[in-house]
């Protein structure tokens, strides 16, 4: 068993990215992401934290779902959402920007986040946060068989979900 | 109790989430966290070091007498006020999100001044009164609180009804460079990002973050103009 620990800032900046990328799912906006993220680490870094986790990404993404979740329910008491759509994203330049796999990627993400909620999460467990099946199903409170069973199926939505898309939009222009 | 996914995959369904899975891939591999959002959390962390270095949270985990757990207790308060009260900034997406709400109040009204003003300022940086000069009138403001920071935004509308947002972050600026490709005018960076529907200006102004989001219509170089017209 592992024994608890205090959580170490230092070592958190190592899983921005996978976090973002699993808000990113999440959320279905790269917008809320980035703020998801924010949010998810000033809460975490506003106190000291003592963890059981060998690895701090559960830690991290237990926490990022609980944001998300909050800021699902606070949303939903809201009159309306005031976030920019994810148009905003081509502003961030990079020199090796490919706006079609920009365009597709953002699309993949969109049906994850559309997703039921039992798939999306191993989903973005797994295959966006890079946890072990194992650590999916402690994470998400199921076994590891009941993972690989919802990950499987949550994969094959999105390959439909893509497919339908891309459907949507040849069917528009033709 | 059999889970509701125990039937097993036909040959199609694996097809499907193999093919799921190299999109996902694909996906994943193209994103990274934006650099904004890495400063912020930088900034978050090396706050959450100093606080952990410091000596009171061994001490608080030791046990004090009654009379130094009170006066840890304050401590405790303060040191949460000085640095939790701002452990995060709004992001510049949630600024811009604000600078495209509707008003809630009316126009600042002009006061004067070369070059004119109107009655709304943040600190010592009044709002610029840009109908003479550019044809942009005020027609309303709005105020909001964005991670604890104040940010205040003027609307104006020009003769062809297009309307702006130009709104001011209180305190320091925002740290990190914002999205956009960095113009400099008179010596200053102005940070100009052209995005589906609206034209962003970010830029800092009397040690404070602002920005202009505009209309997509409304051509980048005016909106820069506006901005730079600031830096006189």
């Amino acid at each position: 068993m592992v024994p608890d620990r205090m959580l170490d800032p230092a070592t958190l900046g190592d899983h921005i990215d996978r976090l973002f990328r699993a808000a990113w799912a999440l959320s279905g906006s790269r917008v809320e992401a980035e703020d998801l993220v924010q949010e998810t680490f000033a809460h975490v870094l506003a106190k000291p934290r003592r963890v059981r986790d060998a690895d701090d990404l559960g830690y991290l993404l237990q926490a990022l779902r609980n944001t998300f979740i909050s800021s699902r329910r606070a949303a939903a008491r809201r009159p309306a959402p005031v976030a920019l759509d994810d148009s905003i994203e081509p502003v961030d330049p990079r020199p090796a920007s490919r706006p079609e796999q920009a365009a597709e990627a953002r699309e993949v993400f969109a049906v994850i986040a559309r997703l039921s909620e039992p798939f999306r999460d191993a989903l973005v467990a797994v295959d966006m946060a890079g946890l072990s099946y194992a650590e999916a199903g402690e994470l998400l409170g199921t076994k590891e068989a009941t993972i690989t069973s919802r990950l499987f199926r949550a994969r094959a939505q999105v390959a439909r979900g893509m497919e339908s898309a891309s459907e949507g939009v040849n069917g528009g222009r033709g | 109790m059999p889970d509701e996914n125990d039937s097993p995959l036909t040959e199609d369904e694996l097809a499907l989430a193999r093919e799921g899975k190299a999109l996902i891939s694909s996906a994943v591999a193209d994103v990274r966290a934006p650099q904004s959002l890495r400063e912020g959390i930088e900034r978050d962390r090396e706050r959450a070091r100093a606080r952990t270095g410091a000596p009171f949270w061994p001490r608080h985990r030791l046990g004090l007498a009654p009379a130094g757990a009170a006066a840890a207790a304050l401590l405790a308060v303060v040191i949460a006020l000085e640095t939790s009260g701002n452990t995060t900034e709004p992001s510049p997406t949630k600024v811009y999100a604000v600078a495209r709400l509707d008003p809630t109040k009316a126009a600042p009204r002009p006061l004067g001044g070369a070059p004119p003003v109107l009655a709304a300022k943040v600190d010592s940086l009044a709002f610029p009164d840009w109908k003479a000069s550019f044809g942009w009138k005020a027609v309303g403001r709005r105020n909001d609180t964005l991670s604890g920071r104040s940010v205040t935004t003027v609307f104006y509308r020009n003769p062809q009804g297009a309307r702006l947002g130009y709104a001011v972050v209180s305190g320091d600026t925002l740290g990190g460079d914002p999205p956009g490709r960095g113009v400099t005018r008179r010596g200053k960076t102005y940070h100009v990002a052209r995005v589906r529907e609206h034209t962003i200006v970010t830029w800092n102004q009397q040690g404070h973050t602002c920005a202009i989001v505009a209309p997509a219509r409304v051509p980048p170089a005016r909106v820069l103009d506006l901005a730079a017209s600031r830096n006189v």
